[in-house]
Formats: C-alpha cells, sequence, structure tokens
C-alpha cells in the first residue's frame, strides 16, 4: 500500500514536472517566435530600404552622368557653332571687302591686279607686307597698292609669285599728295606707327585739323584723287622756317587683307 | 656601297633636320608671330632662336688648361675669348639673315653676329641654365638692336635712334619670354646629340 502510494507520488511528480516543462517551452517558444517575426520584418524592412536607397542613388548617378554627358555635348555644340559664327563673319567681312574692292577696280580706268597679303615684314625695322602676286601676274616693281580706304605703299620687290610692299608707313616712302579743299601740294613721309607728315609747308598756309589729304598721281604711279589720309595736326616744324602737317592715314596698314596693285602706266 | 661614311651621314641628317626646324621657325614668323603684336611691336623669334641656338652649342673650342691660362698673355687670352664665339650659331643666324635679305632691303649683319657673340656665354654647364636664358636672351637682343640700328644709320635711314627707343625694350622683353620655350627642346636635342655620338664612339 505504501508502495503504491509512493509510485503514484512519483507518477504525479514526474507529470508537474512534464507540465511545468511544456509551460515553460510555451513560455519561452510564444514570445520568442513574435521576436523573430518582427525581427524578420524588421530585416527585410533595413533590406528593403538599402535596396531603395542604392536604387535611388543609381538613378541619382545615371541622371547625373547623363546631364554631364549632355552638358558636354552642348558646350561642343556651342564651340562649333561660336567657330562657324566667326567663320561667316569673317567671310562676310571678307565678301564686303572683296565687293568694294571689284567696285573699286571697275571704276578705275589702269589695268588693276587683285591680290592677298600673305605676311608682313619679319622684324620691327621695316614696315612691309607681302603680297601673293608677282610678275608671272604682271606686277612690276614700283607698282602702286591701294585699298578700298586709301593708299598702302609700293612694290619695291617682285618674284614669280610674291612681291614686297612697302608700306606707306615706312620712313622710306614717300608719296606725293595734294590737299584737296586748298589744292596744296606736299610730299608725305611715314612715319612708322605715328602719324605720316607733311614736311616743309610754306608758313600761313590755311591747313585746318580734317581736311582730306589724297594722291597727287602726277608721275603715272599713283591714281590721282585717292584718298590718302585727312590732316591730324599743323605746327611749325623745329627751325620754325616751314610747317609740317601731321596725316593720320586713312587705311589702317596693320590690318591689310586684300589690296589691288596698278602697275605703273608707263608698263600699261 | 655608300658614297659618305656613317658619321657624315649622321652629320649631313642632323643638318637637314635643323635647316627644316629653321624654315618652318621663319614662316612661323612671317605668317604667324608678324600678326601677333605688343604695343605695336613684333616678337623675334629668329633672333632669340639664334641666341638660344648660339648658348646652348656654344663653341666648338677646347677649354684652356690651367697651365695655358698662366703661361698666355692678356692679349692671347682676348684673342681666345674673341675666337671662341659659337660657329653653329653664326651660321643659323646667317641663315635667318639671308631669309630676311629675300624681304628686307639690306643684309641683317646683326644676326650671325650675335649668334657667334652667344657662344660666349654658353649654358651648358650651368644648372639654372633655363632660367639664365631669360636674362642673357633680353641683353642680347638689346645687342642685336644696337647693331642692327647702327647698320641702318650707316645706310642713312631716318629716325633710327627714335624707332630704336620704341621697338627695342618690348621686343627685348617678348624675345626673353619664348626663350625658355626655345631652349627646352633646343637643350634635349643637344644632349641627345651628344648621347648618341658618344654610343657610336
Amino acid at each position: 500500500m505504501a508502495r503504491n502510494q509512493s509510485e503514484i507520488e512519483a507518477q504525479s511528480q514526474s507529470i508537474a514536472e512534464y507540465v511545468f516543462l511544456v509551460m515553460v517551452v510555451l513560455m519561452v517558444a510564444v514570445p520568442a517566435s513574435g521576436f523573430v517575426l518582427s525581427a524578420q520584418a524588421g530585416l527585410a524592412g533595413l533590406f528593403a530600404k538599402g535596396a531603395y536607397q542604392v536604387q535611388s542613388t543609381r538613378d541619382l548617378a545615371q541622371r547625373l552622368l547623363d546631364s554631364s554627358n549632355r552638358i558636354h555635348a552642348l558646350e561642343r555644340q556651342l564651340a562649333q557653332n561660336e567657330l562657324e559664327l566667326t567663320r561667316l563673319k569673317q567671310q562676310s567681312r571678307d565678301s564686303s571687302r572683296l565687293r568694294e574692292l571689284l567696285n573699286l577696280k571697275q571704276k578705275s580706268e589702269r589695268d588693276t591686279i587683285a591680290a592677298e597679303v600673305v605676311a608682313r615684314n619679319p622684324d620691327n625695322w621695316f614696315e612691309q607686307v607681302v603680297i601673293d602676286k608677282g610678275t608671272d601676274d604682271k606686277v612690276t616693281k614700283g607698282s602702286a597698292v591701294i585699298s578700298v580706304s586709301g593708299v598702302v605703299g609700293q612694290v619695291v620687290s617682285c618674284s614669280d609669285h610674291a612681291s614686297v610692299v612697302r608700306l606707306l608707313t615706312d620712313p622710306d616712302q614717300k608719296l606725293g599728295v595734294v590737299i584737296s579743299r586748298l589744292g596744296l601740294t606736299g610730299i608725305l613721309v611715314g612715319n612708322y606707327q605715328n602719324s605720316a607728315h607733311i614736311e616743309y609747308v610754306p608758313v600761313g598756309t590755311n591747313v585746318d585739323v580734317g581736311d582730306k589729304v589724297v594722291c597727287l598721281g602726277k608721275a603715272g604711279t599713283f591714281p590721282d584723287n585717292h584718298p590718302v589720309g585727312t590732316v591730324a595736326a599743323v605746327r611749325r616744324d623745329a627751325n620754325g622756317a616751314s610747317m609740317q602737317i601731321d596725316v593720320k592715314l586713312s587705311d589702317n596698314c596693320y590690318d591689310l587683307s586684300q589690296v589691288l596693285v596698278l602697275p605703273p602706266l608707263s608698263n600699261n | 656601297m655608300s658614297i659618305l661614311s656613317i658619321k657624315s651621314r649622321r652629320r649631313l641628317g642632323e643638318i637637314v633636320i635643323a635647316g627644316g626646324i629653321l624654315l618652318v621657325a621663319w614662316f612661323i614668323q612671317l605668317a604667324l608671330l608678324s600678326k601677333l603684336t605688343f604695343s605695336q611691336v613684333l616678337c623675334n623669334l629668329p633672333l632669340a632662336m639664334t641666341i638660344v641656338w648660339g648658348a646652348t652649342f656654344g663653341s666648338p673650342m677646347e677649354k684652356p688648361t690651367p697651365d695655358e691660362l698662366r703661361v698666355a698673355s692678356v692679349g692671347e687670352v682676348m684673342a681666345r675669348q674673341l675666337i671662341s664665339g659659337s660657329l653653329s650659331g653664326a651660321l643659323v643666324g646667317g641663315f635667318f639673315a639671308a631669309l630676311s635679305f629675300s624681304v628686307l632691303p639690306l643684309y641683317p649683319v646683326a644676326y650671325p653676329l650675335i649668334g657667334w657673340i652667344s657662344g660666349y656665354f654658353s649654358l651648358k654647364n650651368f644648372n639654372q641654365a633655363a632660367f639664365l636664358c631669360i636674362p642673357l636672351v633680353l641683353l642680347l637682343t638689346f645687342l642685336a638692336e644696337i647693331i642692327m640700328a647702327f647698320q641702318l644709320f650707316l645706310m642713312g635711314r631716318p629716325d633710327v635712334a627714335g624707332h630704336f627707343i620704341t621697338i627695342s625694350f618690348p621686343e627685348a622683353l617678348l624675345n626673353a619670354l619664348i626663350a625658355p620655350v626655345l631652349f627646352f627642346p633646343m637643350r634635349g636635342w643637344f644632349e641627345y646629340s651628344q648621347w648618341r655620338r658618344a654610343s657610336y664612339e
């Protein structure tokens, strides 16, 4: 009897232990499964957010890259357009000059040869340019060189396909001129980048600043009445015995491109 | 079998290359630099090149030994100094002067003279040669313009002194500014030619 009693106690104790164990398992497992679920959900959210961030960063970088490429393409196009515009402006200037030169050529009663300035002199002492026409094109030494705006200079040496022109700004270049308002004649002498001058003008002549100076053209080299410049200043020379007239040349000899060559009349 | 020896052919090749470079420099001056002015004054590439050439390649004469200097008289030392200019510099200057003579109404003797004189200031043995070539070109350009002005004065050209004052400083400044640009490749070429010569010998 006592033995049965102890067996029953032992059995009930082991059942209680099992129940306790099951309860403990349930107590731990039920919240743990919730935690796993929430952790899983959290992690999934985190991953989703990360993936979204990566995707959006990638999209942004792609857009940035596209924009950069587009900017580069537009910049290239702009540069090309600017070049084209410059070229067109240059062409427009050239064609305008050529048209004016053609008008001058048609008006001229003398033989004329159109030429282009291809180089300037290589040093600072001589005011000379090289043109692309020579003896093969009937350019001769001593030919006058003019442009639409005025007298440019004179040919000083020729080869078959090129000639050297001494500009009016060179101190060695002299030109017979007349102040058209007064009919006063004189010899114009170049003075490098400064104004050219007419020397030994008699004191008392009524020359004013702004008077037009044109080519005399009596020797048959330079065309008569072709513009040379305007009077810029009138003053007594160093010894006071005569006057010196400063002349601003009408052609800017430092920006020449197209010119007309007029061989001397004796050659025609 | 070739008529010329390897050494002669090599020398001839160097002369042809040098001639080509000088012609290119001349055309650059005529067609390009003549349009770029500083207060209406042009940079003179041929002159700058002549000076740098003379200073880079120097004199072909051997340096005197201390014993030779000790026994030499002042006159001998002076004479030796006078003849120790740069022969190749003078030839380069002469070449440019001949090209100029095709355009200008005179043969500019200043070019070969200054090429020779620049050999007195050989930059071969200086560490700061690239820097030193700037004042050297500045001074020798002045000297070249003085020689040119004197030649023009003898020819009776008007207003030489006034124009010399106007152009000499801007031109010397422009030439001095481009001097290092010329000096670096020229020294490179000189060193390369020395190395090739040594490797052949």
